[in-house]
């Protein structure tokens, strides 16, 4: 068996939804935080998560990152290390698509050789009449990076699990790949 | 000088903090150059070589991939507890190439504690640690 530790962090601007997405895949579900509380630091949860076909688990240690520009300087001094990420925006809030851009920024100078395992995250898909950024602007953005993209809304418990499995599974070929290298020298 | 961190010898490896079935600990003092240890994601990584008496060590050689820096401690009591530092280095990156790293020790030692406080990847893999010196009688 092979269990594999990361960290993950989620970042994003702030209401996007980075807490409830954390809690409810956290939760399997069951919870869903409906009164709104500001993240002013780092939570850390950790969860792990079976790689599909394989023997092996990944341990995510997940980093919910609060999103207030007011205390990125304090959050960000905690992502040294980066090994994944999800990077989440509101569907009903363009701003919080394009400062993805800047949040992908920061992780990068965070990250081992500029080396990004990550995955695009649209939420609050359930708000439908508000939605204002539609799926091709979404996915657009996460194929210019080379980042995977999901739509999913942590109230509803849809598609919550995916971005966190397909983070997991990059993870685990990025150690495959790793272990094919080290054979060879 | 002979390597005396074998299993052979009765060298263990009695603490580490990742490990594959499929790369066990032990492939660092199996005096094999081809089998390996990796760590499994995070820093630090650290793990104990513990020796079956104590010996006089002069060097220490650290060969592995993608190691950034590391920290090396000595433990002279037969329990492993009471470590003191030994160095701590940083070590020049080569693209997916064995680094070999020495370390010059002089003192006798019972347990080496190695902590590798980080990669140049997520991963690190170690495929030897051996030590030079005497035994003592």
């Amino acid at each position: 068996m092979t269990l594999l530790r990361a960290k993950c962090i989620i970042a994003g601007d702030d209401t996007v939804g980075k807490s409830a997405l954390t809690q409810v895949f956290h939760s399997d579900g069951t919870h869903y935080p409906k009164n709104y509380l500001m993240t002013t630091g780092i939570e850390l949860i950790v969860k792990s998560i079976t790689v599909p076909n394989t023997k092996a688990t990944v341990e995510l240690y997940i980093y919910d990152s609060g999103g207030k520009e007011m205390f990125s300087d304090h959050v960000i001094s905690n992502w040294d290390g980066i090994d994944v990420f999800l990077l989440v925006f509101d569907v009903t809030n363009p701003q919080s698509l394009i400062n993805c851009e800047k949040w992908l920024e920061r992780i990068k100078d965070k990250s081992y050789n500029n080396h990004l395992m990550g995955a695009v995250v649209a939420n609050k898909i359930d708000l439908k009449g508000r939605r204002d950024v539609d799926t091709n602007a979404g996915s657009e953005f996460a194929k210019k990076h080379n980042l995977e993209y999901f739509e999913c809304s942590a109230k509803e418990n849809l598609n919550i699990e995916e971005p966190f499995k397909a983070i997991a599974q990059s993870f685990h070929s990025h150690y495959e790949e790793c272990l094919e290298k080290f054979k060879c020298v | 000088m002979a390597n005396l961190a074998l299993s052979s010898a009765g060298v263990s490896v009695i603490l580490a903090t990742s490990s594959d079935d499929g790369f066990p600990p032990e492939n660092m003092i199996d005096g094999d150059p081809q089998t390996f240890w990796v760590t499994t994601g995070l820093y630090p990584q650290e793990f104990i070589v513990s020796f079956p008496a104590k010996v006089n060590a002069d060097t220490v050689s650290i060969q592995g991939v993608n190691i950034k820096t590391l920290e090396i401690y000595k433990g002279i009591n037969s329990k492993p507890t009471d470590f003191e530092q030994i160095c701590s280095k940083e070590i020049e990156r080569k693209e997916n190439e064995n680094v070999t790293e020495n370390i010059q020790v002089n003192s006798p030692i019972t347990h080496l504690k190695i902590i590798i406080t980080n990669g140049y990847d997520h991963f690190v893999a170690i495929s030897s640690v051996a030590v030079t010196g005497s035994a003592i009688n």
